[in-house]
């Protein structure tokens, strides 16, 4: 279900009206003129998330 | 990176007015977002869900990004967040900071447990109390328990009960406690106490470490000795471990000292809060309650700190909590708080006999709130209906007419025959910014049954009258006012009969029966009503006529003296009881002799049209010259001897 995977085994996630190029796998459409929130689910949490070790990235400005 | 929490906190305090109290949206000003594309997935938002961007509030203009709003937006609406959290930290924390000041006050006269405050001589106005009454003998103590049980012995005959630092209701002790009014042995539990529990005692538990104990006695034949010895032999506090060896009590007599046990009304309020939540355990409390404090900074365990915006904001909601418990405490809305709604200002603090306040399962959050701002102590034994038990109260800060009570001014109220006391019964004047009793000359601002020389009507009826100076003939029925001052009353029955609970007697209102100070209301010369003449003569004791005009050197009555003889026979009629000398008065011309002869003929022509032509009952009467003798002003000028050539009406026995 996901697409491309970093070398460090990490993803990149884009969230944007249109799919960068190449990218199409991991990115969510976004609607122009319209907000957004999300949600990450972790379904079946592990030790890191609770014991804060592992912390996703924010959400970055690209453009 | 600085998150949206850090922006929010180095925002400068924004203006937060106490009028900031809604968010109110004005559609016609409001902006919507940019219309977005129609995508595949688009369907018809119902209407209602979504708001708009730009919307103009009471709290400024505020701006959001498809909901979400910008950082100054943000920080107005947490200003207006916080300002309520504050708003109803005041209302319903009242009754914190109240007990906060009970405390306080009490420890000025000595350690807790170990010290009674006895008013030996009874409360006056020099104590500023919430609503005390003038006839009890009061007597209180600070009650602080550590990790053990401590033992009360209370004095038989009394009307004591407990309170915890969250002003809730412990236990009642004496005539409605469990003793039965004997006195007994009371053992109280700190929170959470687990330990073993001896027989032998009233056990009852509190939740709080600090209790507030009060018991009142009772004057037999006027004298408080009775009371007074009663519990100076009996009452102790001690823990249970001392049994055998309770350290000595202190009794200290506070009768005419002047302390504090009043709150405060400005944001230090907060701090009184403060200081309870950082001295007792939580869970007397209420959550929802210790959430709006918490809302606010006052955390158990932190340092109550509020920054330069939260002090903004804490004093502009403690100006806003002051205004509304003034306001709901003498105008409620709630038809409940009145004892005869829609027909009287009389008001009751308990309706329904609540003490909870929870009427049908809802809570009354408005009478609650002006109860604590009023008045002190909480038991379900101050709203028990007790036939001839107890005591009744209904007070108001009202005239007949809705209009404040004014110390300039001058009032009636009448009571009915056969007052539903089987004690006594009283009225209390009380400041309307203090709520204890009104300063005034007298060491005590207050009438009833039980003051010598209370005069009654002859149809068993008394007449109470409110003002800075007794009427003429009034004084033994009067109790001071001061002038610039408002103040407000409760009407106390003890004892009190059925007739009070079915309603079928009521007290009258309280009537105005003089607009002003004295020299603001004089008659209007000339053209003078009955109702003038009624309210000067029962006010001053005599009113100055001048609507009766005579011939030059003569006693013939002019024409035009109709209407003004008219109106004295009318007051004649209003005021039946009544005797009244009419009395001549010329200007100096002419010399003594003459004008004694012809003043004394010109009362004689006054006396006798009002018997002929109006038919006053000549016993009434009595005819007097004065001659020059009591001039109301100079005769050097032709206006000052004007004002000289009058008749006067005096209140003869």
């Amino acid at each position: 279900m996901f697409g491309r995977r970093n070398s460090d085994g990490s993803f990149d996630l884009y969230f944007r009206p249109k799919a960068p190029k190449g990218m199409e796998a991991n990115w969510i459409e976004t609607v122009p003129d319209k907000g957004w929130s999300v949600i990450l689910r972790l379904y079946g949490p592990l030790e890191p998330w609770f014991d804060k070790t592992w912390r996703p990235g924010e959400i970055e400005l690209v453009n | 990176m600085r998150t949206i929490a850090q922006k929010l906190l180095s925002f400068t305090a924004l203006s937060i007015s106490a009028a900031a109290l809604a968010l109110a949206v004005s559609m016609a000003a409001s902006v919507w977002a940019a219309e977005s594309p129609k995508m595949k997935m688009t369907t018809e938002i119902p209407d209602g869900i979504s708001t708009p961007d730009n919307i103009h509030t009471r709290v400024g203009d505020l701006n959001f990004f498809d909901g979400v709003p910008d950082v100054e937006s943000a920080q107005k609406i947490y200003n207006l967040l916080d300002f309520t959290h504050a708003y109803q930290t005041f209302l319903d924390g009242t009754k914190i900071a109240s007990m906060d000041a009970m405390r306080k006050g009490i420890l000025e006269f000595g350690p807790a447990n170990t010290t009674a405050v006895i008013f030996e001589d009874l409360m006056d106005s020099k104590t500023l109390f919430l609503t005390a009454n003038t006839t009890s003998v009061y007597m209180f103590s600070w009650l602080e328990l550590g990790d053990e049980p401590m033992v009360i012995e209370t004095p038989p005959k009394v009307l004591g009960f407990i309170n915890d630092h969250w002003f809730r209701y412990v236990t009642d002790f004496g005539i409605l406690g469990p003793d039965e009014g004997k006195g007994g042995k009371f053992l109280v539990l700190p929170p959470g106490y687990e330990g073993s529990v001896p027989d032998g005692y009233h056990v009852t538990r509190t939740n709080t470490f600090g209790n507030w104990v009060i018991w009142r006695g009772f004057q037999v034949d006027g004298s408080t000795a009775q009371a007074v010895n009663a519990t100076k032999e009996t009452f102790r506090i001690y823990p249970l471990s001392q049994m055998d060896n309770p350290p000595e009590m202190t009794f200290v007599n506070a009768s005419g000292q002047s302390f504090n046990t009043i709150h405060r009304m400005d944001e230090h309020i907060y701090d009184e809060i403060n200081d309870v939540v950082q001295a007792e355990p939580l869970m007397g409390e209420n959550p929802e309650l210790l959430g709006h404090l918490a809302a606010i900074g006052i955390v158990k365990g932190q340092p109550f700190e509020p920054d330069e915006r939260m002090r903004t904001i804490l004093k502009a909601a403690a100006s806003a909590g002051s205004v509304t418990v003034k306001t709901l405490i003498s105008k409620p809305r709630d038809e409940r708080a009145y004892w005869y709604p829609g027909e009287s200002n009389w008001l009751n603090a308990f309706p329904g006999g609540a003490y909870t306040w929870e009427l049908d399962g809802v809570t009354v959050h408005d009478i609650r709130a002006a109860f604590h701002f009023y008045a002190t102590g909480i038991t379900p034994a101050m709203s028990l209906k007790a036939v001839g038990k107890g005591s009744q109260y209904a007070f108001t800060y009202l005239d007949a007419n809705g209009n404040p009570l004014d110390g300039s001014k001058t009032y009636k109220v009448n009571v009915p025959a056969d007052v539903p006391a089987e004690d006594f019964w009283s009225f209390t004047l009380y400041d309307n910014q203090t709520r204890s009793m009104l300063q005034t000359d007298a060491q005590f601002p207050a009438i009833g049954s039980s003051d010598q020389g209370v005069v009654q009507n002859e149809d068993g009826s008394y007449d109470i009258y409110f003002a800075p100076e007794a009427p003429e003939g009034k004084e033994s029925n009067w109790v001071q006012t001061v002038p610039g001052k408002g103040w407000n009353t409760i009407l106390r029955l003890y004892g009190p009969l059925e007739t009070w609970f079915d309603q079928t007697w009521r007290p009258g209102e309280i009537e105005l029966i003089n607009y002003a100070r004295l020299d603001d209301d004089r008659v209007t010369p000339g053209e003078e009503t009955a109702k003038e003449i009624s309210l000067r003569i029962t006010i001053d004791g005599r009113v100055a006529i001048y609507g009766v005009q005579f011939e030059t050197g003569s006693t013939a009555i002019l024409p035009g003296s109709e209407g003004t003889l008219e109106a004295i026979a009318g007051m004649m009629a209003d005021l039946p009881d009544l005797n009244v000398a009419v009395v001549g008065h010329t200007d100096n011309v002419g010399g003594y002799e003459s004008n004694l002869d012809l003043s004394k003929r010109r009362a004689d022509a006054v006396v006798a049209e009002l018997v002929n032509t109006f038919g006053i009952d000549g016993t009434r009467l009595f005819a007097a010259g004065a001659s020059f003798l009591a001039p109301m002003t100079s005769n050097e000028t032709e206006e000052g001897r004007t004002l000289n050539r009058r008749v006067e009406l005096v209140r003869a026995p």
